[in-house]
Formats: C-alpha cells, sequence, structure tokens
C-alpha cells in the first residue's frame, strides 16, 4: 500500500512539474515578446502625431456605444465626459438597457432630449427599441440615446450596432473613463492598414480604484489603499503589459476587454453580432471575427495599443471579485466550447496553433490543474505518502517564479508608462507580488473553479455587480442647458 | 529531482534578486538623467531664447553661452538641444523660426541628424529624416527623396512628408514612381502638411488619378476634392468608362 501511495505521490509531482514547467516557458515566451512589441510599439509612437485626425475631416466615423442597466447614479456624468472625447467624426450611443431606475428620465431632463425617427439600419436580432431620443440642443448633436426592453450587455450592444451610423463602433462600459486622446488612438490602427483589413483594436483598462476623479475625468494616478484592488493592479499589469502585448506581437490576439475596444462594423454585423449565448460575449465576438476571416481567407488583423486608454473600478471585494472571475471562466469555456473547432486546427494559423491551445491549457485548465492538484496533495499527505521535501521545492519554484514575472511586469510599467512615480508605490507594488501568491490567487482559482460548477448547473446569470462608484462629483450648473 | 527543483528555485530567486536590483538601479539612473537633462534645459532655454529674440545680419553669428557650448560636447547634449529647437521649430514660424533652424546650422547639428540618416536601425534613420526636414537641410533632400519608395514604411513615411514639407506640392513629385501603397493615415498626413503651403497641385495630378497605385489614385482623388477640383476627377471617370 504504501509502495502505491508513493508511486502516485511521485507521479503527481512528477505531473505537476511537467505541467508548471510547459506553463512557465510559455510566460518566458510571453515576456520576451511582450519586451520585443513594447519596444517597437514605443519606437513608433516617437513619429506619431495624434492631432492629426482630431480635427480631420478624413478621419474615419466613429459610434461609441455605451450599453448602461441602472446607472442613474453616474450616468449624466458619465455621458458628460464621453461627450468631450477629442474625435472629431463621433456619435454617442447610450443605449438604456431597460433600466429599473430613473437612468433614461435623468438623460432626458440634462440633455434635453427629444423623441426622433431615427433610421434603424442594422438587421441583428434584438429585443425591440422603445424610442430613440436626440438632444434639441445643437451642443448635444453628438449624443444619441436608445432605450429598449432589457436584453442583456450582448443585446444592448446589437441594439448599438444597428442604430450606429459610423463605420467603426467603440464598445464601452459606461462606467469606464476614457482618457480624452482614447479615439484618436484607437483610430490609428484602422488608418494605418494598407495590406490587412484591421476588424478590431484593444486598449488597456487600467484599474481607477484609489485615483483621483473629477467630473468624469482622471485628474490623478494613484495607487489602490486596499490590497484586493491593488493586487489587481498588479494583475492588470500582467495580462495588458506583457500577456497581450505577446499575442499581439504574434497576431494572435484572441479577447479585446468589453470595456474598450474598437470593431470594424461591418465585418461585426457579418458575423451576426454579438452572441446572447455566452457571458463572455467580448470575447466570443474576437474570436468568431477572426474565425469568419480565417475560414473566408481575408487578409486581416487585430491590433493592440499598451497605452492606458481607459480606466475601471476594480471590485474591491472578495464577494463581487468572486462574482466577476466565476462569470469570466464561464464566458471563458463558452466561448472555446463554441469554437472548439479551432482548437489545433492547421486551416486556423497561429489561431488554432497557438492562442486556441494556450487559453485552453494554461487559462482555462490552470486553475483545475492547481486546484486538483491540492487536492490530490492533501490525499497523498493523508495517506502518509507525501514526499514533504519535494512537494515543498516544488511549491517554492512555482510561487518564486509567479513573484518573478510580477516583478517582471512592475519592471515593464516602470520603464515604460510609469504611471505610478512615486518609490513608495513601486515599493507597494513589490510587496503586492510577494503577497499575492497567498491572499489573492488562492481566491482567484476558487472563483474558477465555482465558475466551472455554475456552468456545469447551467447558470447562465452575469450576477450583481455592484460598485462603490468613483468620488462624486461636485455639483456643477449646467452650463449648456438653454435658458 | 528534488535537487533540481531546488536548483531551480535558486536560480528563480537569483533572477528575482537580479531583476529587483536591475529595477533600482534603472530608478536612481532616470534620476540622474532626469536631473541632468533639467540643468542642461536650463542652459539650453536661456540659449534658445537668444536666438528667437537675435537681430543679426546675414553673416554673423548667433550668440551661444560658454555653459551651453560645455554641455554641447556631450552626444545626449546635443540629442537634446536638437529636440528642444524641433520643439520650438514647430511652435515658431518667420524669422523666429528661422533663426533657431541658424543655430541648429551653426552648431554643426547637421551632423547628428545625418549620422542618424546613415544609421542601420530604422528608427534612427526616421528620426534622421525627421530632423533635417524640420530644420529645412535643403542640401539633403536628394538622399532623403531616395527613402520615399524605402521598404521600412515609417522611413518611406516620414521622407515623404519631409519632401512635402521641403517643397510643398512640388515635393509630391515623389507619387510618380511610388510602388507601395499610401495609408489612409499618411494621406491625411500629407494633406495636412500641403494646407499649410502656398499652391495648387501640380499638372500631375491628372497622372496620379489614372496611377497604377490605387492608394495614389485615391489620394489624388482626395487632393482634387480639398482643392475642388472636381470638375478634373469627372473628365478622368469619364475617360475611364
Amino acid at each position: 500500500m504504501r509502495s502505491v501511495v508513493s508511486i502516485l505521490s511521485d507521479g503527481l509531482m512528477t505531473g505537476l512539474w511537467a505541467y508548471s514547467i510547459t506553463l512557465l516557458s510559455s510566460y518566458l515566451a510571453i515576456g520576451i515578446f511582450a519586451i520585443l512589441e513594447m519596444r517597437r510599439y514605443w519606437r513608433l509612437i516617437s513619429f506619431t502625431d495624434y492631432s492629426l485626425v482630431a480635427g480631420s475631416p478624413q478621419a474615419p466615423g466613429m459610434s461609441i456605444l455605451a450599453p448602461a442597466y441602472n446607472e442613474g447614479a453616474t450616468i449624466v456624468e458619465n455621458v458628460r465626459s464621453l461627450l468631450s472625447l477629442h474625435y472629431r467624426n463621433l456619435e454617442l450611443i447610450v443605449i438604456n438597457d431597460g433600466s429599473k431606475d430613473n437612468s433614461l428620465q435623468q438623460l432626458i431632463d440634462h440633455y434635453q432630449l427629444e423623441r426622433t425617427d431615427w433610421p434603424v439600419t442594422g438587421s441583428l436580432a434584438t429585443k425591440p427599441i422603445r424610442g430613440i431620443y436626440k438632444s434639441a440642443n445643437p451642443v448635444f448633436h453628438r449624443l444619441l440615446v436608445v432605450d429598449k426592453e432589457n436584453g442583456g450587455k450582448a443585446d444592448a450592444l446589437n441594439v448599438g450596432i444597428n442604430v450606429a451610423s459610423q463605420p467603426y463602433i467603440v464598445c464601452i462600459d459606461v462606467d469606464c473613463i476614457i482618457e480624452q486622446d482614447a479615439l484618436l488612438k484607437m483610430a490609428k490602427p484602422f488608418l494605418d492598414s494598407t495590406g490587412k483589413r484591421v476588424i478590431a483594436s484593444g486598449g488597456v483598462v487600467r484599474i481607477a480604484n484609489g485615483c483621483e476623479i473629477r467630473n468624469g475625468r482622471l485628474v490623478k494616478v494613484k495607487l489602490p489603499n486596499d490590497f484586493l484592488a491593488r493586487a489587481q493592479t498588479l494583475e492588470y499589469f500582467r495580462a495588458f503589459l506583457l500577456g497581450r502585448m505577446a499575442w499581439s506581437r504574434l497576431d494572435a490576439l484572441l479577447l479585446i476587454s468589453g470595456a474598450f475596444g474598437a470593431f470594424d462594423k461591418e465585418i461585426v454585423i457579418a458575423c451576426g453580432g454579438y452572441n446572447h449565448a455566452t457571458v463572455g460575449e467580448d470575447m466570443e465576438l474576437v474570436v468568431r471575427m477572426r474565425r469568419y476571416m480565417e475560414e473566408r481567407r481575408l487578409p486581416y488583423t487585430v491590433t493592440y495599443i499598451p497605452d492606458p486608454l481607459c480606466w475601471t473600478e476594480a471590485p474591491s471585494s472578495y464577494k463581487i471579485l468572486g462574482r466577476q472571475r466565476n462569470r469570466w471562466t464561464r464566458g471563458t469555456i463558452e466561448t472555446l466550447r463554441m469554437h472548439r473547432i479551432m482548437c489545433f486546427n492547421p486551416r486556423y494559423g497561429r489561431l488554432g496553433l497557438l492562442s486556441f491551445p494556450y487559453w485552453l491549457f494554461f487559462e482555462l485548465l490552470a486553475p483545475l490543474v492547481e486546484f486538483t492538484g491540492v487536492l490530490a496533495t492533501l490525499v497523498v499527505a493523508a495517506l502518509g505518502g507525501l514526499n514533504v521535501p519535494m512537494f515543498l521545492a516544488l511549491l517554492g519554484f512555482i510561487v518564486s517564479f509567479g513573484i518573478l514575472f510580477s516583478f517582471f511586469a512592475i519592471l515593464m510599467e516602470v520603464m515604460t508608462y510609469n504611471q505610478y512615480k512615486n518609490t513608495k508605490d513601486i515599493l507597494r507594488l513589490a510587496l503586492t507580488a510577494i503577497l499575492e501568491p497567498v491572499l489573492f490567487h488562492p481566491f482567484v482559482v476558487w472563483s474558477a473553479i465555482r465558475g466551472n460548477i455554475d456552468l456545469l448547473r447551467k447558470k447562465k446569470g452575469w450576477g450583481e455587480m455592484t460598485r462603490k462608484g468613483f468620488a462624486a462629483p461636485e455639483p456643477k450648473p449646467n452650463i449648456y442647458a438653454n435658458p | 529531482m528534488q535537487a533540481f527543483l531546488l536548483r531551480s528555485m535558486l536560480v528563480v530567486l537569483l533572477l528575482l534578486v537580479g531583476l529587483i536590483a536591475f529595477m533600482l538601479l534603472y530608478l536612481l539612473r532616470r534620476a540622474a538623467l532626469e536631473r541632468r537633462n533639467t540643468r542642461w534645459r536650463v542652459h539650453f532655454s536661456s540659449l534658445i531664447q537668444r536666438a528667437i529674440d537675435w537681430e543679426g545680419a546675414e553673416g554673423d553669428r548667433l550668440p551661444v553661452t560658454f555653459r551651453a557650448s560645455r554641455s554641447l560636447k556631450r552626444p545626449a547634449a546635443r540629442q537634446l538641444l536638437i529636440a528642444e529647437l524641433i520643439t520650438g521649430k514647430r511652435a515658431l514660424s518667420g524669422s523666429a523660426g528661422a533663426n533657431l533652424v541658424r543655430l541648429y546650422s551653426q552648431l554643426g547639428l547637421g551632423a547628428d541628424s545625418l549620422r542618424k540618416l546613415a544609421s542601420p536601425a530604422w528608427h534612427r534613420q526616421a528620426q534622421g529624416v525627421q530632423e533635417l526636414a524640420l530644420m529645412e537641410q535643403r542640401n539633403q533632400v536628394a538622399r532623403i527623396y531616395r527613402l520615399t519608395n524605402a521598404p521600412n514604411e515609417i522611413i518611406r513615411t516620414e521622407a515623404q512628408a519631409a519632401i512635402v514639407q521641403l517643397y510643398g506640392f512640388e515635393g509630391l513629385r515623389f507619387l510618380d514612381v511610388l510602388v507601395r501603397p499610401l495609408s489612409e493615415w499618411q494621406q491625411i498626413h500629407l494633406l495636412r502638411l500641403l494646407s499649410r503651403t502656398p499652391g495648387t497641385p501640380s499638372g500631375k495630378l491628372r497622372e496620379w488619378l489614372r496611377s497604377t497605385n490605387p492608394t495614389v489614385r485615391d489620394f489624388a482623388r482626395k487632393l482634387t476634392a480639398e482643392h475642388h477640383l472636381e470638375d478634373m476627377l469627372d473628365e478622368e471617370i469619364q475617360q475611364t468608362e
């Protein structure tokens, strides 16, 4: 019996070791590709004058789609902030997704909205539109508000696509803070491309917790004080400065954040718009668009801008964070399942041979492997067969590599955007990197496991995402209002 | 395996220590460079201000302070001054802008830009082109012109912009032989540069409307619209039909 347990123990350790080595090797590759891509990007932007498109009538038209559900507390301020973005050919479409609060009335009152017969040109199937509103005040001529029956984020975005009159759509979360020049930067890849069609472009999302926000604008970047938000700041460094940067280098990016992404409307419509059947509609759309282009052998690319363009409020309680990660896990599984034909399929090039398997083995399966490994270790330990020194050595190796990767992400941030200029902030980030494997990572793994279980139980919902909201804006007279 | 794992962990920990040390050194070096650049900027701002206000005769030399000339022995200082002069030149026109060009020439900064132009690295070449164009170094036009069809997109677009910046509509002659695509972004860039130039498109516009390069045709169409020459475009369409 003892030798069987011993064999099991050694097998378990070897299996975990082999998986870890593959995973860590992929992280190394990600680090190298991220450095190369970041260097290329920094050299490129030194020749870029974004003001070129700010006032140019030749700049492509963009429609911002901002779905809103029960955002009454901040909707007026958020819309004001979006209306002030620097871009000439801009249309802002706020989609009120059947809010139960007074969001719509607030918009009507504040922006002097009137019902209009706006042409709905798109043909994506959606819940019915109750009304479309435009402002009577020419100052708000860019604004269009669509009131519709509740159907979820994907449905609201599809309504926005149907209503949008511009060739490019920018899908955002209405409660995010968008940098004033974000659209100028987003427009560039679409204008730059000559050989390949740019079908989508993603931007970096950063954590706004702790930052100074005034009147819907980011005034000062600060590191969050609470550990949970700080750990997510670090996590976003790893995801956006390393992960997506590397995948962008390989032109195999599978995910553009739902909080801020620009798309070629024609291709989005050709692909059928956002999918209602998944809670990971942002990833699913990108995968479907790429699949559409690959299957038709059309030259295309998906670009990525590493500049901080969008700031979002991260969950600051374990409860909300758990719901978010649970949903992300379900969204990833649903997307990978829907497009499983791509996995290891050479027809889809790098996407099928590299990107898809990476997501499957290292994004989706990693929490499961980790959790199973912990359970199996406990069982083997209970049976008295655990090789403790070997277990500790393996654990130490994996944890120290994780910390190394986080430190590398901090270094990338310091050497590039350096948003947290205070040395104390860098030290706090370093401390977070050391504590994260104990205080943050296990919870994320557990939430992913819960996501898997919920999916097996066929749970479909988003889960309530209560946010604290940014600091309340100072009351300000409405200077645009007609006398 | 246990020993191997321990050795691996040790390597990772050593890498971690190395990374932390590198980060600290980097931060210290960056702070030192920032202090040094601030000091140089103070010297250069008075130098630039004097140049802007200068009203000397054609052959006279611009006044250069001792401190500034001492700093300029360092290549990094020269690069910083070039960057400051470019910022100034972008903001100023007329005699003030011309004085900045004169200062650039007098201090021999053109040699620095030419060194960049000869560099094998694309970003340095493109930077060289940009500097020479903004500092109106027309004697280098032949070298820049050759790059308007360069395989590297950034070098090519900077060279095209440089030629248009220096020669306005006449500079567009690179379109006659352009075989590479002209991106929408570059088209907007060229249109903006041309909007600041007096004159109208040359007689070559008809040829560009018939170019075998579709992006040149596209640009020519925009140019006709910009200069209200739609009649020419209509004629071309009729002829094509």
